[in-house]
């Protein structure tokens, strides 16, 4: 089995001109990139679209990238801030074009997913989680999903830990609300 | 009917050690809590997916090829929106240009510019034009008042001393007539032409 390269050596690899350590980092944190994404839009194609915006900001500024923090923790800040980008232009655009705010939703067909039953449950959770407003869905999606504590999740929204215990306290109302409506 | 907080607290270890015995005290005493702990519980696992058992690893491969095609595209499209950026403000600007020129004159749609475009014909059915439609205003159709004021305007604009606007009211057209008579047509030819360049206001 191959030695994993660290973040620090791939990284510089990058930065001297090695290509194909930035495709290694894309390897290691792209399951973690496109579930965020798509757990924040909702559907496969709007998730698609954020992950390749962030992969092309990651390429962009890598060279900026200092190490004062993990390089998951900076490729997170830029999966956060790019989802929540996206979502404000994404609502724009169904206001300018007076589409269903659940558009998002119908692109859902076209999808990762294969097993139909999975898929369906996943369908399930996308509408529920596009339900809540953006800043309760991020911090729900980061705490049950991606596992951070309100620190770290401080960290890297730069919000304040009793601001983001409201959120997610109201978060955990609205979804629960919502799942006794499905089970009504 | 919301979910009491302490549940929250307790599921993500959040409380101390006193407030966490009193709670799980309460649990036990409380069917309402425990329900709405047994139900807290049962959402949180029923929003989880196995994500490796959903993963479609051919979206994954192609995840790096096509990042490749859009910065090779992206580099390109920049290229091109700026070629487009350029093109459209200069068209912009020439637009501009053409209708709000600062420095144009007015002299694109002076009368002389457009009288310079009209054959003799053409001229001379304007003033025809104009003169049979101004004819029909005459003096009996004006008030007095209007008349006055009418006269004032016209003699402080053309500066005319009072004798002069006597001379002209004594005058009429068999007098006009009769100079008409003396000209040569190249006179007349000179005076029309030299009427048609004059800018009288």
């Amino acid at each position: 089995m191959p030695e994993e390269i660290s973040d620090y050596d791939l990284v510089k690899g990058f930065l001297n001109g090695d290509e194909a350590s930035f495709n290694k980092i894309i390897n290691k944190y792209k399951h973690k990139i496109y579930w965020h994404a798509r757990r924040m839009t909702g559907n496969h194609l709007d998730a698609d679209e954020v992950v390749q915006e962030v992969l092309l900001v990651m390429y962009k500024k890598l060279k900026d990238f200092q190490f004062k923090s993990s390089l998951y923790t900076w490729i997170y800040r830029i999966v956060s801030t790019r989802s929540l980008n996206f979502l404000r232009k994404r609502s724009l655009r169904n206001i300018i074009s007076f589409d269903d705010p659940s558009t998002g939703l119908v692109r859902s067909k076209e999808d990762i997913v294969d097993n139909y039953e999975m898929a369906e449950k996943l369908q399930r959770i996308d509408e529920l989680l596009q339900k809540l407003p953006a800043k309760q869905r991020e911090v729900f999606v980061m705490r049950n999903y991606d596992e951070l504590s309100y620190e770290e999740i401080s960290k890297l929204t730069g919000k304040s830990i009793g601001g983001l215990k409201a959120n997610y306290f109201h978060g955990v109302n609205k979804i629960m609300e919502l799942m006794r409506d499905y089970e009504d | 009917m919301k979910i009491d907080k302490r549940i929250i607290l307790y599921q993500d270890n959040q409380m101390s050690y006193e407030e966490r015995t009193a709670f799980e005290i309460e649990l036990v005493k409380s069917p309402e809590l425990t329900k709405q702990m047994e139900s807290y519980q049962r959402i949180l696992q029923s929003i989880k997916v196995e994500e490796e058992k959903l993963v479609d690893e051919d979206y994954f491969v192609n995840l790096i090829p096509k990042f490749r095609i859009n910065l090779s595209e992206g580099k390109k499209i920049f290229k091109i929106n700026t070629a487009y950026a350029i093109t459209f403000t200069a068209i912009i600007l020439a637009g501009i240009m053409l209708f709000f020129n600062p420095f144009k004159t007015s002299e694109f749609n002076s009368p002389d510019k457009i009288i310079s475009t009209l054959t003799e014909h053409e001229a001379a059915d304007m003033l025809n034009y104009y003169y049979d439609n101004t004819s029909s205003i005459s003096n009996n159709n004006l008030s007095e008042s209007s008349d006055s004021l009418f006269s004032e305007l016209i003699s402080s604009e053309l500066d005319f001393q009072e004798s002069d606007l006597k001379s002209l009211s004594r005058s009429d057209n068999d007098y006009l007539e009769s100079i008409y008579a003396e000209l040569q047509p190249e006179e007349v030819d000179l005076i029309y032409d030299k009427i048609l360049k004059t800018k009288f206001f």
